[in-house]
């Protein structure tokens, strides 16, 4: 009987081990300790990341775009898509805020997944430097997007923090600013590597100038006029920085306007048509006259981003020439800002951006201050449209606004006891 | 498979050869004195009809060999023994065990005299498997457990098992959700345990734990499978099913019991010349309720119109048959039982049908006289023509009509090219759908099993076992080129393959002492799963083609794999035959929990005392047999499969332009996942009154799930959406009765009547974040049942009064909870006559009681233009305002579905005997039968008994579009040689 005994264990033990792992893995996605265990592995992370940066701008235009002046809604299925389209009060737990956030702490999080696994990975130098810059600018555009929407946000936040607290958007601007500074410093250190820029930095996306573009961006809405200043400097003239895509991975702006089957239907609104400077040649680089019926207004066609996979600038050029002449403006440079004012202007014939085609200015034009910053509020109306921009910039000008701020998500709220809300 | 003994089951379960055998045999025989080859014989018969009993297990009960009655109520036994007193037991469902002494001496060949057995309503000594291979007595139980005999099953005439124990089993829920050929219920065992784990019971043949998974590959409108792949097991192979409803009974099952455990044993060889019953029956299929489509002859401006009644297109009475021949037999050593069925079920539902043919063979083998081998091989192939219908309008048949205006004749052909004149209204023509389209699923399954079982004698039994069941389930769907929907045609293929494998190592030891008996059980048990899907499609297909091949062509594949081991350990103490104590242990581990909580424990504890054998129990009083008992425990629930890697954080692959990369998952990976928690404690009672002819149990349950799974929410700036936690709780309470009854027992005429009554009371006590809607209007809220309706209802003033305005009456502002998906109480009275020796008939009522169904199938009829309320539009009763009005308040299609269904009656008459064996054949039976013959209830749709989400654990009582069940006659044949 112990022999039977013996021999069953045995034989139990034998058959067991065959299917006895506790510990399977996942044959359909693979674990994070994978990912992290395996240089190359981030590299897939990185192209990841590059992915989910793009996919970000989708969210924060149409909420900029709908809460400031530029896109209506179409459709009448959201009430809160209705309400920013006229100015009314947002209503709390309704979709809204939340696209924006989840996208940027989507990004956040990948970025801090490379921050932290990839300094000891198993790269080549450059590739490292590479793949860390590139986190900290993305991370320092998801702050970006942050502060432009919303009084405060966390930056310190993750899995193992599910209570981050907030700080002002102020702080949220230095923390992008500083994150972009580190990156511009990271790559001048250690330049980048081949493999970085052939097999990782995705067509037609230019990590250094981003990082200056950025700089500049970020700068002017945190009020530092002099680091603005300097970094539209470094930007080339020539120089251009896009998220492409392709028919696996569509452009996040024609996802929620005119692909089926979005139900926002977002379209642009008839007073940037209606109220432009005669003969400005980049209302139709933008919009399309036409009669849509929208949940509060008649609404034009767009005329950018129409297709799936069109790209989308992360920069226009002239941006860094109105950055220039606000400093300008803002410094009582008033004839740099004027010359930098006509040199957007004046421009024809560009290819991949707008061109305004108008008439010069002078100083009779735009005889104070005020006027010039006037000016420059209206040339970045119709020069950015759609960049995510305009929400800030009626706010920096202290123009006529619907909202300063979007309310916070209503998810965060809910479940972060930190959140001030 | 009702002939185990306290020492353990040997010969009678069901399970496979391997090398265990090789080794086992090679051991050295036991030790012993003398032993020989004896042979006992006997015949055993009903006490009052002086039939002979059938299917009685009779056991030699000292060395636990066992074997079956034949229909001639005729048994052999043939043990190898010593010389010496054996004592020989006689049971079966429904009967007082019996007993005779045998003396075993120099014949080798003894004949016992004819035993007769009597019938009784209480049954203390009826052999249970409490499902870790210690069979035990009833009265030994501190739990309830329900057995439903294999001729109730049979009786049933049910097309699957789990429709079969409907209205059979108090405390269990069984909703026929579809009415589709191959089935589709859901069995709620005390309630649901369970929101996003599942809340099916474990079910487990012969020792053998098998899938019984519903999972949906291509959306046929229900967002589950129709069926449940509990179809593919044969009804006229069951001997016997036991069910166990909760933690406190099914605590040594571990992590997988929360729902509770549903055992199936099938039949097995006894000894005998072969013995073959072929049995054969038609069925006719037929719609019971129609829907009250709007009729009225014109138009809603008075044009007088003609109106088509769609449903009489699509339905049908359809015919079927089903015929299982199986032959049972062997010798001292062998053993076998084999069938074979084909089962043809052409449903109700135009171009619907099912088709299963399957084989089983059980297999046992006694090698010397300590040593019991047994194997069992069950092949199916069970082929469906699906509809597509609930939610999915698009290729949906009674989808398609209730969204057609009734004005529409979509019987209508073209004269010359023979196509359908109106190809589509909202939803394609559903006249052409069932022509040209193709939803099909076809499983092949095996299912087997082996089992090694050594007990020598004075010394532990021990046994092992291994079961394994695998599948190919194929779905296809094709859509030809030229339809509406598709110009170029689509199909899709998505093949699953299943792969289940158990191993078990069980001990038992039984001492026993004068007025004290001690049984010791220690084991283990094994289960890998691996569950692996293809999922291929075209589109713009290959003319002529209708496999998946196109211009456009795209495939998928998934696995998930789970392993559970666990160890247990149970203590039984006897005294006397009247106070039983049972402690058990249960150490459990699954892959799908995270490391830090990987081993689990679930204790266990019960006890039952026999008043009624105790010494001050008077003689004449009132009760004849009455005992206490009382159980706790504690069981748990895994993960789905779908979430088997949930415990780890992982990524998934997105498109950057045109390079891969990789990205976080928007659910985090819960390195502390644990299983959902039951506890478990339940009271009652069994008595026998006026001689054991009244037979009452009582039970009161009390269930408590905590650590229940649930999303939870994260807040979005730790880049993550949700994480799967076990952050909830819920609670089940309720009550079960059942009374037997033996009405009149003679010669003559024989009546008994079986009542069974429970009644369940759930409650979400606590949830993780706010709370939220499952299905359409199923809501999940602490403080109220789970799935509660929450729909607009109509406005009232604080009188009461409903407020109207000038259109008609006006909608709360918000929706507000209204009903509640969940029975109150369910009930079912089953009776069971015989009329002199030949004729028995049974009738089964059953009766489910205050649960609200949401008739969204009527709601759109009203909308698209075909419903009763655009009838009274037609018929100018209302205008169009207050039809739009209406149809907002979606509480006022909120219904109380209430019903008792007639569920089965059948009458069978054994012809004499003596014309039988003129025909050449041992018996002959007649058979005519009815199931779901007639629904007593107020609701208005097609069935009260429904649910378009299938088994889904809150989503219940949506009536959309759903395949009704049908009334079904069968009139049939048995035959034994």
């Amino acid at each position: 009987m112990i022999r039977a005994t013996a021999v069953g264990a045995v034989l139990f033990t034998v058959i067991v081990s065959g299917g006895c792992d506790l510990d399977l893995s996942d044959p359909n996605s693979p674990t994070e300790e994978v990912v992290f265990g395996e240089g190359q592995n981030l590299i897939l992370v990185a192209i990841g990341l590059q992915a989910e940066a793009a996919a970000m701008m989708g969210p924060q235009i149409f909420v900029t775009s709908l809460a400031a002046d530029e896109l209506g809604a179409g459709s009448a299925t959201f009430d809160n898509f209705k309400a920013a389209d006229i100015g009314a009060e947002l209503v709390a737990g309704q979709y809204l805020s939340e696209a924006p956030w989840a996208a940027a702490y989507r990004v956040n999080k990948l970025a801090d997944d490379l921050l932290s696994a990839v300094p000891s990975a198993n790269l080549d130098v450059g590739t490292r430097s590479g793949i860390l810059a590139m986190a900290r600018t993305f991370k320092a555009m998801a702050f970006g997007h942050l502060a432009t929407l919303h009084e405060g946000a966390p930056i310190e936040a993750g899995i193992d923090n599910p209570d981050a607290s907030f700080v002002s958007r102020a702080e949220v601007f230095a923390e992008a600013i500083s994150l972009l500074e580190q990156a511009r410093d990271g790559t001048i250190a250690t330049p980048l590597s081949d493999e970085f820029r052939d097999d990782i930095q995705a067509d037609g996306f230019d990590l250094e100038v981003t990082i200056y573009a950025l700089l500049a961006r970020y700068n002017l809405m945190a009020g530092n006029l002099a680091a603005a200043e300097q970094a539209a400097d470094l930007v080339p003239p020539a120089a251009r920085s896009e998220f492409r895509f392709s028919a696996n991975d569509q452009n996040p702006v024609y996802s929620t306007t005119y692909n089926s089957g979005n139900a926002f239907q977002l379209r642009a609104r008839q007073d940037f048509r209606l109220e432009a400077e005669s003969g400005d040649a980049r209302v139709e680089y933008w919009v399309s006259p036409a009669s849509i019926a929208g949940a509060n207004r008649t609404l034009d066609d767009l005329a950018r981003y129409r297709d799936p996979t069109d790209a989308f600038a992360i920069y226009l050029p002239d941006e860094m020439k109105l950055i220039r002449a606000e400093v300008a403006a803002r410094s009582d440079d008033l004839a740099t800002a004027i010359d930098l004012i006509n040199e957007v202007r004046t421009q024809c014939n560009a290819t991949g951006e707008p061109a305004a085609c108008l008439d010069a200015l002078d100083s009779g034009d735009l005889p104070s201050e005020q006027a010039v910053l006037d000016e420059i509020l209206e040339q970045r109306r119709y020069e950015l449209y759609l960049q995510g921009l305009r929400f800030d910039d009626l706010r920096r000008f202290d123009a006529q606004r619907k909202y300063d701020f979007l309310p916070l998500p209503q998810t965060e709220c809910d479940r972060n006891a930190s959140a001030p809300c | 498979m009702t002939g185990r003994t306290r020492r353990g089951i040997g010969w009678s379960a069901a399970r496979a050869a391997t090398a265990a055998l090789a080794i086992l045999i090679a051991l050295p025989q036991g030790s012993a004195a003398q032993q020989d080859n004896y042979r006992i014989v006997g015949v055993v018969i009903d006490s009052t009809s002086r039939r002979p009993l059938t299917s009685v297990a009779v056991t030699l009960t000292a060395v636990g060999i066992g074997t079956l009655s034949g229909s001639d109520g005729s048994w052999a036994l043939a043990p190898r023994l010593a010389a010496g007193t054996y004592t020989v037991s006689f049971s079966r469902i429904g009967y007082e065990t019996a007993t005779r002494e045998v003396q075993l001496g120099t014949s080798l060949t003894i004949a016992v005299d004819t035993v007769a057995m009597r019938e009784s309503a209480v049954q203390l000594d009826e052999i249970i498997v409490t499902g870790t291979g210690a069979a035990t007595q009833r009265r030994a139980l501190g739990n309830a457990v329900s057995v439903v005999a294999g001729d109730a099953i049979a009786n049933a005439r049910a097309s699957t098992v789990d429709a079969a124990l409907q209205g059979k089993v108090a405390g269990a829920q069984i909703m026929s959700n579809n009415g589709s050929p191959g089935g589709g219920v859901s069995i709620r065992l005390r309630g649901t345990s369970s929101i996003v784990a599942g809340a099916e019971p474990l079910y487990i043949v012969d020792g053998v734990i098998v899938d019984n998974s519903s999972d949906q590959q291509i959306n046929f409108g229900y967002r589950t499978n129709p069926s449940n792949r509990l179809a593919d097991i044969d009804p006229n192979d069951i001997e016997r099913v036991e069910v166990l409803k909760g933690a406190a009974a099914a605590a040594l099952y571990g992590s997988r019991a929360n729902n509770g455990v549903i055992q199936i044993f099938t039949k097995r060889g006894s000894i005998g010349d072969p013995r073959i019953t072929v049995s054969t029956r038609a069925t006719y299929g037929q719609l019971e309720n129609k829907l009250p489509f709007a009729l009225t002859p014109v138009e809603p401006d008075g044009t007088p119109v003609t109106r088509y009644d769609h449903q009489d297109l699509v339905f049908r009475n359809a015919w079927g048959n089903e015929t299982s021949v199986s032959a049972s037999g062997g010798g001292e050593q062998t053993r076998f039982f084999l069938s074979g069925n084909y089962n043809k079920d052409n449903g109700i539902m135009l171009g619907s049908a099912n088709e299963r043919i399957g084989g089983r063979l059980n297999v046992d083998q006694t090698v010397g006289s300590w040593l019991n081998l047994s194997a069992g091989f069950n092949y199916v192939r069970n082929r469906s023509d699906l509809l597509i219908n609930g939610e999915n309008g698009t290729g949906g048949i009674l989808t398609a009509i209730v969204f057609t205006n009734t004005n529409v004749n979509l019987a209508e052909r073209d004269p010359v090219t023979g196509e359908f004149v109106i190809r589509q209204t909202t939803f394609p023509n559903p006249l052409e759908v069932t022509e040209r389209w193709k939803s099909s699923q076809t499983i092949n399954r095996f299912v087997g099993s082996f089992q090694a079982r050594a007990a020598p004698e004075n010394l532990p039994s021990i046994e092992y076992r291994l079961g394994y069941d695998t599948y190919g389930m194929e779905t296809d769907l094709f859509i030809p080129r030229g339809t509406p929907v598709s110009q170029t045609g689509s199909s899709t293929a998505v093949t699953r393959n299943q792969y289940l494998i158990n191993n078990d190592l069980v001990a038992n030891w039984t001492f026993g002492l004068p007025s004290l008996e001690l049984t010791s059980t220690a084991g283990m048990n094994h289960t890998y799963s691996r569950e692996q899907t293809v999922n291929a499609s075209a589109l713009d297909l290959t003319p002529t083609t209708e496999l998946v091949r196109g211009a456009v062509q795209s495939a998928s594949q998934s696995r998930f794999e789970t392993t559970t081991i666990g160890f247990f350990a149970q203590q039984q103490v006897g005294f006397d035959d009247r106070l039983y104590l049972t402690g058990a242990l249960r150490w459990d581990a699954s892959s799908t929990f995270g490391e830090s909580e990987r081993w689990q424990l679930y204790p266990k504890l019960s006890g039952s005392w026999v008043l009624s054998n105790t010494n001050w129990w008077g003689e004449g009083s009132l009760f004849s047999e009455f005992r206490l008992r009382g159980a706790l425990g504690y069981a748990g629930n895994q993960p789905p499969v779908g979430s088997a890697y949930a415990r780890i954080p992982r990524y998934t692959g997105v498109t950057n332009i045109d390079r891969i990369g990789l990205v976080h998952l928007s659910s985090a990976g819960n390195p502390n996942l644990k299983p959902e928690r039951q506890r478990e404690y339940e009271i009652g009672f069994d008595a026998g009154m006026l001689d054991d002819r009244i037979g009452l149990a009582f039970t009161y349950y009390d269930q408590y799930v905590t650590d229940l799974l649930l999303t939870r929410p994260f807040p979005p700036s730790t880049g993550y959406a949700s994480v799967l936690d076990n952050v909830g709780e819920l609670s089940n309470r309720g009550i079960e009765l059942q009374v037997n009854t033996r009405n009149i027992q003679s010669s003559d005429f024989g009546w008994s009547t079986t009542l069974n009554f429970s009644l369940n009371r759930n409650r979400v006590e606590k949830l993780a974040g706010n709370p939220f809607t499952e299905g359409y209007n199923n809501w999940v809220a602490e403080g109220h049942a789970l799935g509660v309706w929450k729909l607009f209802d109509v406005k009232r003033d604080e009188r009461g009064n409903v407020i109207e305005d000038d259109v008609g009456p006006v909608r709360t502002d918000s929706t507000v909870v209204m009903g509640d998906p969940n029975p109150d109480f369910q009930a079912s009275l089953h009776n069971e006559l015989r009329i002199g020796g030949n004729i028995t008939a049974t009738v089964l009522l059953d009766g489910v009681f205050g649960h609200d169904v949401w008739n969204q199938t009527v709601r759109i009829m009203d909308i698209f233009s075909a419903g009763p309320l655009y009838d009274r539009l037609l018929r100018g009763e209302i205008t169009q305002a207050y039809r739009s009005r209406i149809q907002g308040i979606t509480g006022l299609y909120l219904e109380d579905a209430s019903f008792v269904k007639l569920r089965e009656i059948s009458f069978a008459y054994r012809v004499p005997d003596t014309f039988a064996n003129g025909l050449g054949m041992s018996t002959l039976t007649l058979e005519v039968a009815g199931r779901n013959l007639y629904t007593f209830t107020d609701y208005t749709g097609l069935d009260p008994e429904t649910n378009m989400f299938g088994t889904s654990t809150v989503a219940r009582g949506t009536d959309f579009a759903t395949y009704p069940n049908p009334r079904t006659f069968s009139f049939g044949v048995r035959a034994g040689f």
